[in-house]
């Protein structure tokens, strides 16, 4: 797993995805906490974090489309699966490379709480909540776009469809109040991104929110190996 | 040693492979002979471990390709028809990745990358990108890579593609000098490469396997027609007509040839006749001299389409 982790964040900075992506999330990054924290004199890091959330989903899927698409475009998945490598090591690689290019961009908003924090306004455990549902999130993110990608070997379709099934996911909050059915209701809330999400921007360290990203993570990186193995048969 | 056993592979209604085996020791170098579309690389996939066979089993030096995948890997060098490089990766980069992945320590990877550089001969290109690099380099490093870890067993799938004539009898001597330590396995369109370089020759045709000889003895078995090659001095008419008196002979064609007084006449003999014997025997009585006679055996590509046309009736 360590050689494809590795090959996998060289290879980011190798091309220009991982300076494009560390690019838009630090520009992005650095304009929300300006026009929503310091100009507008409001401490409270929440409100970041909430629009990162919006943020992350429209770019994570730069770094996932090439994943597996590329692989099958250059044929490079004949060297990886003759290679003594499990289809596990694999997927783990790749998941974890990704998840660290996030990482990165992540710790350079640790500035944030802190220049929040030396203006008078220190939230210690609601930061901590945050960081922890927004790392959450991105592996959810991440593994869906690892399991598209390991469908198509065009990195454009790959894109696309991940960004359409989050959109589906996101947009749940939208409809959930116009179904008059209840059960049906109640099952589009469990599968709600934005509520499973919301409390850790209050700093709650809720057990079905960490449950529900973390068994959504397992299942898309499982359904990847699985879809990668049957189209090897 | 590689033991593959009654393997087959299917796509639903589609069966490229049909039922497959057979043994390769170390020390062998195995032809693999087949039309576009015989299963060649089907069955070469499968051998590496790019996709499992749908029945039967593989295994190389008591590692089965189901029960231990990984220990089975670790002993084999796939180099398929498209190299599988990643363009925007140094050459040095691509083969420190499969040092890693075949457990090669930091300490020997430098070491172990210039020796299969300096086999394929890309020394003095190993820190290029792989993108700037010809086809022909690209198979190098693709051989290369293959040879990362010392495999038991090396599969190859047309080698020599790309390469110019000087690096295609490099390839040929370094493969040759391969298989006198590992099992090769190397598949070609050209079959004077594969006449000159295997040691033994597998067939394929539709799934099959048409035939699997020692390649003396294949490239050594008499075609359907056979041609036995004379070249007498002598007056023709006389020679022709002494010929026509023999049985077992369907035809002669007479050729000029270089010595003075002599021709060459090419007789196509009947199936199973042999006529050297009675040539030996009635020439010398008219004072006729032989100069040279041979059995023209037929080439692999005669032996090729001769198993392949039996094996579409």
């Amino acid at each position: 797993m360590l050689a494809i982790y590795i090959k996998e964040m060289s290879q980011y900075f190798r091309s220009m995805t991982g300076y494009i992506f560390l690019t838009i999330m630090m520009l992005i990054c650095g304009f929300l906490f300006t026009t929503g924290n310091l100009i507008s004199q409001n401490p409270d890091i929440k409100s970041f974090f909430l629009s990162l959330f919006n943020i992350l989903i429209f770019i994570i899927p730069i770094l996932t489309m090439r994943q597996f698409s590329e692989e099958q475009k250059l044929k490079t998945q004949q060297l990886l699966f003759t290679l003594p490598l499990s289809i596990k090591s694999i997927v783990l690689g790749k998941f974890f490379a990704t998840l660290s290019m996030i990482g990165i961009g992540l710790v350079v908003t640790l500035a944030y709480p802190l220049i929040l924090a030396y203006l008078g306004s220190s939230a210690l455990l609601v930061t901590l909540g945050n960081y922890l549902g927004v790392i959450l999130f991105a592996s959810m993110v991440v593994a869906i776009g690892l399991y598209i990608s390991s469908f198509t070997d065009s990195q454009v379709v790959a894109a696309i469809v991940s960004y359409g099934i989050i959109l589906i996911l996101w947009l749940t909050d939208s409809l959930t109040p116009s179904i008059t059915n209840q059960f049906l209701k109640k099952t589009l809330g469990i599968f709600s991104l934005k509520s499973n999400y919301i409390e850790f921007t209050y700093g709650i360290f809720n057990p079905a929110g960490i449950l529900y990203f973390l068994t959504l993570t397992g299942l898309f990186l499982i359904l990847t190996m699985v879809n990668i193995d049957s189209r090897r048969q | 040693m590689l033991i593959v056993d009654h393997i087959s592979k299917n796509y639903g209604y589609l069966m490229p492979i049909r039922d497959i085996s057979f043994n390769l020791e170390r020390g062998e170098v195995m032809g693999f002979l087949g039309a576009n579309g015989a299963g060649k690389s089907t069955t070469l996939n499968m051998l590496a471990g790019y996709f499992p066979p749908s029945s039967g089993s593989i295994s190389f030096d008591g590692f089965d390709i189901f029960k231990a995948q990984l220990l089975y890997k670790q002993g084999i060098g796939y180099l398929p028809e498209i190299p599988p490089l990643y363009p925007d990766m140094r050459i040095s980069e691509q083969l420190t990745l499969v040092c890693s992945v075949k457990g090669i320590s930091r300490r020997n990877r430098k070491e172990e990358i210039n020796r299969v550089c300096r086999m394929s001969q890309i020394v003095d290109v190993k820190n290029r990108l792989i993108k700037t690099m010809s086809k022909g380099y690209k198979q190098r490093i693709g051989l290369a890579q293959a040879l990362i870890g010392r495999p038991g067993l090396l599969i190859l799938d047309e080698p020599t593609a790309g390469l110019d004539p000087q690096q295609i009898i490099d390839i040929r001597e370094l493969i040759t000098d391969l298989g006198k330590e590992h099992a090769v396995i190397i598949s070609s369109h050209i079959l004077s490469e594969i006449a000159s370089i295997s040691t033994r020759i597998l067939v394929l045709n539709k799934g099959y396997i048409i035939a699997d000889q020692p390649s003396d003895e294949l490239l050594n078995t008499p075609s359907k027609n056979q041609v036995l090659s004379v070249r007498i001095f002598g007056d023709k008419t006389e020679i022709m007509e002494l010929i026509s008196s023999l049985s077992g002979i369907n035809r002669v064609d007479v050729q000029q040839c270089c010595e003075q007084g002599c021709m060459d006449y090419n007789l196509f003999l009947e199936a199973g006749a042999d006529a050297r014997k009675d040539l030996n025997r009635i020439l010398p009585k008219e004072s006729i001299a032989i100069m040279q006679m041979k059995m023209i055996n037929p080439t692999l590509e005669e032996i090729f389409i001769d198993l392949t046309s039996r094996g579409n009736d």
